[in-house]
């Protein structure tokens, strides 16, 4: 601490001030914003892909029930249309399931107590989601891969909403995530 | 005589674009300049060239908001959401003035509104009819950075704010009172007292006493 005695008289409020200097932020920063552009980024991209999924269902399940036991024989389906397969059938309920989640996690979501900490842990699960999002994006999936994925998919996104959920909580309660997290440790 | 900032956040029409101060310090230790090239691949999205923005901004924009909030972990909210309007809104900077001084009326902004979502601009120091301005030169106390660090830290919220606006920052009062969403007579008042009570915290020979629970 410097002896004030040795230091000369200062002529104004702002040269006091000015001397305090920079303070040095936590590391990670950068991190952490470079996280949030991702899983923003990454949301987008969901959001397209939900509308897709939702298209795609709206035009292949129609057919899919109309096709068996109907009186008439069923048109044929248009060529972008086919008829469903059992890799199909077995992603719609989780096509469904994630776009539930991700309504969830919007009603959850308030920037208004959010923490650095609480960011950084919430972009991680992000990051993750979206490094899913790139492999379900990849051409050519195989059908037990792709089901593995939104499978995946889906428990990241209850583990974001769980998050959230907690950090909602915590905040009505008037605390924070952090100190929860040092509790932990 | 600089160039007034323009406001790119939430009270773009409350900042009147008045003058700065004709006696006060304009630039500061934010005024850090940007070269052309690296702003232009940054309102391109360019990941590298916004990282290279952040870092050189990431002090400056992390003070102010600790020396207006009070606390670090406040001031890393404040840095991490600042910086997200940045990049959100580059595209909006048309060059007109200093980036700098346009980055730094995010950054003040969002300290404020940390300040005002958590109840505390309210916190300020009590008003007793007119208050005289405190014109004398700081005390020699105010040379030794962790006592003056504690004496700021002993105001009010609201107070310490529009000192370290006024003082160090340079903005007018009635920059301030729009900021603050107040009367420029309410930023005047609150540095005159403001400014007596931070004498006075650094000239008693006891460490100051906190009076404010949130700083």
């Amino acid at each position: 601490m410097p002896d004030r005695n040795h230091h000369a008289p200062t002529d104004s409020w702002h040269e006091v001030f000015a001397a305090l200097g920079h303070e040095e932020p936590p590391r990670g920063g950068w991190d952490a914003v470079a996280a949030r552009l991702d899983a923003r980024r990454a949301r987008r991209w969901r959001a397209g892909l939900a509308i897709a999924a939702a298209l795609a269902l709206t035009t292949v399940l129609p057919w899919r029930l109309l096709a068996p036991g109907d009186a008439e024989p069923a048109p044929s389906p248009p060529a972008t249309a086919a008829a469903p397969t059992a890799a199909e059938t077995a992603l719609a309920p989780l096509y469904a399931e994630s776009a539930r989640l991700e309504a969830l996690l919007g009603q959850l979501r308030d920037g208004s107590v959010s923490s650095g900490a609480a960011a950084v842990i919430g972009g991680e699960l992000e990051a993750r989601l979206a490094t899913v999002d790139m492999a379900l994006a990849r051409p050519g999936l195989d059908p037990e891969r792709e089901q593995a994925l939104w499978q995946q998919r889906i428990e990241l996104l209850r583990e974001l909403v769980d998050f959230e959920g907690t950090r909602l909580w915590l905040a009505a309660n008037g605390n924070r995530y952090d100190p929860v997290l040092v509790q932990v440790d | 005589m600089e160039t007034a900032v323009p406001e790119p956040g939430l009270l773009a029409t409350a900042v009147a674009p008045a003058s700065r101060r004709a006696d006060g310090p304009p630039r500061g230790a934010f005024a850090i300049e940007v070269p052309a090239a690296l702003l232009a691949r940054a309102r391109r999205g360019e990941r590298a060239a916004l990282e290279q923005i952040y870092r050189r901004f990431e002090r400056p924009v992390y003070t102010l908001a600790l020396r207006i909030c009070g606390s670090s972990e406040e001031a890393s909210d404040v840095l991490q959401e600042a910086m997200l309007k940045m990049i959100d809104r580059i595209g909006d900077y048309r060059g007109d003035s200093p980036f700098w001084g346009w980055l730094r009326q995010i950054a003040v902004n969002e300290a404020l509104m940390l300040l005002r979502r958590r109840r505390r601009l309210d916190d300020a120091l009590g008003i007793e009819g007119r208050e005289p301005v405190d014109e004398a030169p700081p005390p020699a106390a105010a040379a030794d950075a962790a006592r003056l660090q504690r004496a700021l830290a002993a105001l009010p919220d609201a107070t310490r704010s529009v000192l370290w606006l006024y003082h160090a920052e340079g903005y007018t009062h009635e920059e301030i009172g729009a900021l603050m969403q107040r009367t420029p007579s309410f930023s005047k008042s609150q540095l005159a007292r403001g400014t007596r009570r931070l004498r006075a915290l650094l000239e008693s020979p006891a460490h100051p006493t906190p009076e404010s629970g949130h700083a």
